[in-house]
């Protein structure tokens, strides 16, 4: 506890006295009651007298500062006398300084428009050149690679693929059968309109193998590889282990880069055809069980409507997506600076630009399928 | 053991370093004579990580060159020198274990790296580099099952794998207690004088260094430059720079 007295002391000093204990409990009790004080009294001069107090910390301290600061705003002159010795450093000859913590808790002034305009500009064109560095470093590292194809160093292949590819079976599994099953929903209900029932089979098999099955698992792909390889990378940034990889000599793109780029561009496409498969299943369900179409009749219809060179076109696709997952994760990974804040937000933008990149890519894809439909086909 | 004698002899010239247009160090020049200890000392934030990671070839200088005997170092990201990589070992500041290998195949990775030694040499290495820092039981341990303390010596044994001429210590003692930390000084001191290797050693600890550096630079982070050089005794008597004098008086007392 502690007790504020104060007294006028001559026509125009105030002399106030603090007692008991100054601690972070009692801080804001204390910064009110001198506040009031100061506010109530007319006096020009103010002298806090601390002589009385047992007990001071930062708090305390910082109450004293605040007090000695609210006066310097209402026009007195505040002084203080007895100060503890404990509180010496902090607080002797404050009353002359001027205030340097002020506005420090403020935040810093967004820039105006322009600026942020001119920033994301800036932005966007270091980005853009990091990254066609970044991949000519790949392909620098990849040909380097095969020159010394014997003493290749990097991480175990299988590992990579077991991880990327593997372990994402039952996931695509699910996804795949659902999408599958959803397509088929929504095209039973405008088929049955026209007795159109057994197209069922060919809007599903086309659009999945095509269209469905490639970006669905590209998607789930880059959202735990892609996002995988940025924190992981990330993460070896902040602890110098990418630092200590090149003092070994060692080149991190080739060792941790390329191989990550053959696991993901060989997991991609296996992936992509078992969400195929099941895709079609998952249509032949829905298709018997609410159009009344037996799998016979539907697998049938499948083998008439759907030509090798669809789904050779889906792989290839998926092929290309899997690099650019791969390129895209390790690449945010290595732009990470500092701790790690930076890792999760390499990590949110690895998949952002994953979703963005995938999608450009797949219209130049469909593009390219319409004005050579040869493409993919081997 | 060196066919060339030369090659562990680091020159400095006139380096200027820094990070995004923020000099931390400007225009250093020294030399480290072949198979002594060097010392860098000064106050936290001086710049010594920065000098090392220069020196390293990890950091591209603003200007100034270092030369390894007469080769030149240049940054490892444009052109990395093969044959002054393999002559060195590096400590880092926070050990920079690889997190998804056991600490035996961290060691392992150097000598996989520049050897093409049979697989039962390389354990045998490993093993006795293991035995040097007393972390035998570790081996098929990963670092983050290892204490702050055992992660630093297991990196301390990657960074002698190869037997390097040059060891670079990024503060080897920071985090361990010390007794361990004056087993590290004498073991440093060992590899030092039965080896004759060359070790750059960055410390606070101005205990181990006066009992185990031979040169001392000292770097002011005013200044950012070197503010005093020379013998340990030779900085100890030193009355009449005040900076120097607080630094190493105020250490011990
Ligand atoms: N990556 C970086 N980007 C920008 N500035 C940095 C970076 N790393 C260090 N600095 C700055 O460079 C200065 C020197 O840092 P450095 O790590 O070299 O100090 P140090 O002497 O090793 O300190 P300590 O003894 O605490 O390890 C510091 O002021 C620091 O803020
Ligand atoms: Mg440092």
């Amino acid at each position: 506890m502690f007790q504020v007295k104060f007294r006028q002391q001559s026509f125009d000093e105030l002399l106030i006295e603090v007692t008991g204990n100054a601690s972070v409990d009692e801080a804001v009790a204390l910064d009110r009651e001198l506040l009031n004080i100061l506010e109530a009294q007319p006096l020009k001069n103010v002298k806090l007298d601390l002589g009385g107090l047992d007990y001071l910390d930062g708090a305390g301290i910082a109450v004293i500062r605040n007090f000695v600061r609210n006066c310097k705003k209402l026009g007195n002159n505040a002084t203080l006398v007895n100060i503890p010795s404990g509180g010496k450093r902090f607080l002797e000859g404050h009353e002359s300084k001027s205030f340097a913590s002020t506005g420090i808790l403020e935040g810093i002034d967004e820039p105006d428009v322009a600026t942020q305009i001119r920033h994301g500009i800036s932005y966007l064109k270091n980005s853009s050149v990091d990254m066609i560095t970044f991949i000519g470093g790949v392909v620098d590292a990849f040909w380097s690679g095969l020159r010394r194809s014997g003493s290749i160093k990097w991480e175990g292949l299988a590992k990579l693929f077991a991880k990327a590819g593997v372990d994402a079976v039952p996931i695509v599994l699910a996804l795949g059968f659902l999408m599958g099953a959803i397509l088929a929903f929504q095209a039973a209900i405008q088929l049955r309109k026209f007795g159109a029932n057994i197209f069922v089979a060919d809007l599903v098999s086309v659009s999945i193998c095509l269209e469905m099955g490639p970006l669905l698992t590209a998607l789930i792909i880059s959202g735990r590889s892609g996002a995988g390889y940025a924190a992981h990378i990330g993460s070896m940034q902040v602890s110098e282990e990418i630092d200590a990889l090149r003092v070994l000599g060692i080149d991190p793109i080739l060792y941790l880069v390329c191989p990550r780029i053959i696991a993901v561009a060989l997991a991609a496409p296996c992936l992509t055809m078992i969400s195929n498969i099941v895709g079609i299943i998952g249509g032949c369900v829905v298709a018997s069980f609410s159009l009344d179409i037996t799998p016979t009749t539907y697998f049938n219809q499948v083998r008439r409507v759907l030509e090798v060179s669809d789904v050779m076109k889906g792989l290839t696709k998926s092929i290309v997506f899997g690099i650019e997952i791969a390129i895209i994760g390790c690449f945010r990974g290595f732009q990470v600076r500092g701790g790690a804040e930076s890792v999760g937000y390499a990590t949110t933008s690895a998949v952002v630009t994953c979703i963005f990149v995938l999608t450009v890519t797949n219209a130049i894809f469909a593009v390219l399928f319409y004005y050579f439909p040869r493409i993919g086909v081997f | 053991m060196s066919d060339n004698p030369y090659v562990s002899d680091i020159s400095v010239k006139n380096l200027t370093a820094g990070y995004a247009g923020e000099i931390i160090i400007r225009d250093i020049s020294f030399e480290i004579p072949r198979g002594k200890i060097f010392a860098i000392m000064g106050r936290s934030g001086c710049g010594k990580t920065t000098l090392f990671r220069a020196m390293v070839g990890l950091l591209k200088p603003v200007s100034g060159e270092i030369y390894y005997g007469d080769n030149k170092m240049e940054p490892i990201s444009e052109q990395p020198k093969m044959e002054i990589l393999r002559k060195i070992g590096v400590l880092f500041q926070s050990g920079a274990l690889f997190t998804s290998m056991t600490v035996a195949e961290n060691i392992a990775m150097p000598l996989l790296q520049f050897t093409s030694l049979p697989e039962t040499v390389i354990e045998e290495i490993v093993d006795l580099k293991l035995e040097l820092v007393g972390l035998q039981d570790a081996a098929r341990k990963l670092p983050e099952e290892l204490s702050g303390g055992m992660q630093k010596r297991a990196a301390l044994a990657r960074a002698m794998a190869l037997d390097p001429q040059i060891l670079f210590f990024d503060e080897p003692s920071a985090g361990l207690d010390p007794l361990t930390s004056s087993e590290l000084d004498e073991t440093i001191r060992s590899i030092n004088s039965f080896m004759g290797t060359t070790v750059v050693l960055i410390t606070h600890e101005l205990r181990s260094v006066c009992s185990v550096a031979d040169n001392i630079i000292l770097l002011d982070p005013a200044e950012k430059t070197i503010i005093a050089r020379g013998r340990p005794d030779e900085l100890m008597q030193n009355v009449s720079d005040k900076r120097v004098r607080d630094f190493f008086r105020g250490g011990l007392n």
